[in-house]
């Protein structure tokens, strides 16, 4: 994409640097989204350790009334 | 503003499952108040009233001084935590800025964690506390948002005004759900807690048939001057993100009104069934049906107030922390409509989901796993070492908008811009000579009695205002006495 952008002919100079730094920009959001989705990923052993004992028996029992 | 939040209470001794007496036991526990036995004056209250003059049938709240002291815990940052029906709750105090609503809504998270930890340490129950508004088996408690609206603006427009907004903000607001419940149409997943529960457009009940429009008129200030707009179908949130734009762009929202600068919103067809569809659609197509037009999305529904704003205000200069919530608003509606799932650090829906959805990817299950639904009421667990929103934030997995150490400074005072810094220099400085308090009044016992003090002004009471009235007032006669005095 960036490659594409620096190839074309004679964009005037400012529009060039905004559009790099928007590429800049969106490789940097795909990169932070990439390494939450691992830290995320690395998390997932852990929910089991955290999660209630019973926790499926213990959602089951869980009740509450007189709520407004 | 402030907000009042209902908190979803278990008790893992089996013998003690009675709901009343486990929240009756929780707040007594509640460590460092400063007059323990300081009363709920319930004079001026009536939550019976509505906006359109009428009177409710039922019972007016007024318990006996030892059931009154059991309910209610007043609080040294001006905040109150009581028991309401079966649950504990706490109300913050009054603040004028949404990232101040974050941080004294959070501080009341830690209070009442705080409460479940002296149960523990002092060997009792353990307790299990959740920041949600249901069951999953069709109970719901509630999170209702309070702003004071001058009196003058008539109640239709506010009607009006109002209701598209109401019906498509879950969509930064919502806390997520596995599942439906009350009798409504299945879906594996929902954008909002609360939207099976809305049954009525406008009414002045809580309980049953849950309006869209709550009617209570109940202003704790001078009721010729100004209305308490009583906000019940918002989520609880544990995301910071989704409690400030919950709460900023109503501000915003309320204001534009006020000044007759909303436009003309879209007119929905159907708000109930509108609320429904926009709660089941993760992908946030378009699913309002409008007069007169195609059916929009929630975010064009959302735009439209979000221009108004724009339009009406010069947003750099409004103030503390209110240009921020415009940017954010306008980041991400265009987030949303991008991509909703690029939230997953800010949104409560969007970070729920995305755990659910990896959690099952790792463990080859589906979304009819029971495991689902033990994680998403995990995920608002208000232990740190067991709920699941704070086992992502101690990675970093979620966006915080205020640091524990300005949350704690939350617990121990109170907002220097409103009455509560009154009520809460009162409490800190007097302690148990404060006999009572409510949004409303502070009553000191003094060597002439009881005397009581009217707080009818929710921006008089400032720091700015009293702080010389404290000075070198070191017992409540000498501050009645200077109060007495013209102050």
């Amino acid at each position: 994409m960036a490659q594409k952008k620096t190839t074309r002919t004679a964009p005037p100079a400012r529009e060039a640097e905004q559009e790099t730094k928007t590429d800049k920009e969106k490789s940097s959001v795909t990169e932070k989204g990439k390494e939450l989705a691992e830290d995320l990923d690395k998390l997932m052993d852990e929910i089991d350790d955290v999660l209630e004992k019973n926790a499926e028996e213990f959602v089951k029992n869980y009740v509450q009334k007189g709520g407004q | 503003m402030g907000s009042e939040t209902e908190f979803g209470i278990a008790c893992l001794d089996p013998r003690e499952q009675n709901h009343i007496t486990n929240s009756l036991r929780l707040v007594g526990l509640c460590p460092d108040l400063p007059s323990p036995d300081c009363l709920w004056d319930y004079e001026g209250e009536n939550p019976l009233l509505d906006v359109f003059g009428h009177t409710a049938e039922g019972e007016r709240e007024d318990p006996d001084p030892y059931a009154n002291r059991a309910l209610n815990k007043p609080l040294v940052n001006g905040g109150r935590l009581y028991v309401d029906g079966a649950h504990p709750e706490y109300s913050t105090p009054e603040v004028t800025d949404p990232k101040e609503l974050v941080r004294f809504e959070t501080a009341g998270e830690r209070i009442v964690d705080a409460c479940r930890r002296t149960a523990e340490q002092g060997g009792g129950p353990r307790y299990v506390l959740y920041k949600n508004n249901s069951d999953g088996k069709g109970n719901s408690y509630g999170y209702h948002e309070n702003y004071s609206v001058p009196r003058r603006v008539p109640v239709q427009r506010l009607v009006e005004g109002l209701m598209p907004f109401l019906v498509t903000r879950m969509i930064f607001c919502g806390a997520g759900k596995v599942g439906a419940e009350n009798g409504r149409p299945g879906a594996p997943y929902q954008i909002s807690q609360r939207a099976d529960f809305f049954e009525a457009l406008v009414e002045l009940n809580t309980m049953v048939r849950r309006p869209l429009f709550n009617t209570r008129d109940e202003p704790h200030a001078d009721p010729a001057a100004w209305m308490r707009l009583h906000v019940i179908p918002a989520d609880s949130n544990m995301a910071q993100v989704s409690t400030f734009l919950k709460a900023g762009t109503m501000a915003l929202v309320l204001r534009l009104i006020e000044d007759e600068a909303v436009g003309e919103p879209p007119r929905l067809k159907a708000p109930l069934q509108a609320l429904s569809a926009v709660s089941r659609d993760l992908t946030l197509g378009p699913n309002v049906e409008v007069e007169g037009g195609a059916a929009l999305t929630p975010v064009q529904v959302q735009r439209h107030y979000l221009e108004r704003v724009k339009a009406h205000f010069a947003v750099q200069d409004l103030p503390g922390s209110f240009p921020e919530v415009v940017r954010r608003w306008e980041a991400v509606l265009d987030a949303l409509e991008r991509d909703p799932m690029s939230l997953e650090r800010e949104l409560d829906w969007v970070i729920k989901y995305r755990m659910i959805e990896t959690y099952l990817r790792h463990k080859g299950l589906d979304w009819d796993s029971p495991r689902t639904r033990a994680m998403d009421l995990q995920y608002h667990d208000l232990d740190p070492a067991k709920g699941l929103y704070h086992t992502l934030g101690a990675r970093g997995l979620v966006e915080e908008l205020v640091d524990e150490p300005a949350v704690a400074e939350a617990v121990r005072g109170a907002p220097e811009d409103t009455r509560a810094w009154f009520r809460g220099q009162c409490l800190a400085r007097f302690g148990k000579a404060v006999y009572g308090v409510s949004w409303s009044s502070v009553l000191l016992t003094t060597a002439d009695g009881i005397r009581r003090i009217p707080t009818l002004n929710p921006l008089r009471g400032t720091r700015a205002i009293t702080a010389p009235l404290f000075e070198g007032c070191d017992d409540p006669e000498a501050l009645v006495a200077r109060l007495e005095a013209g102050g």
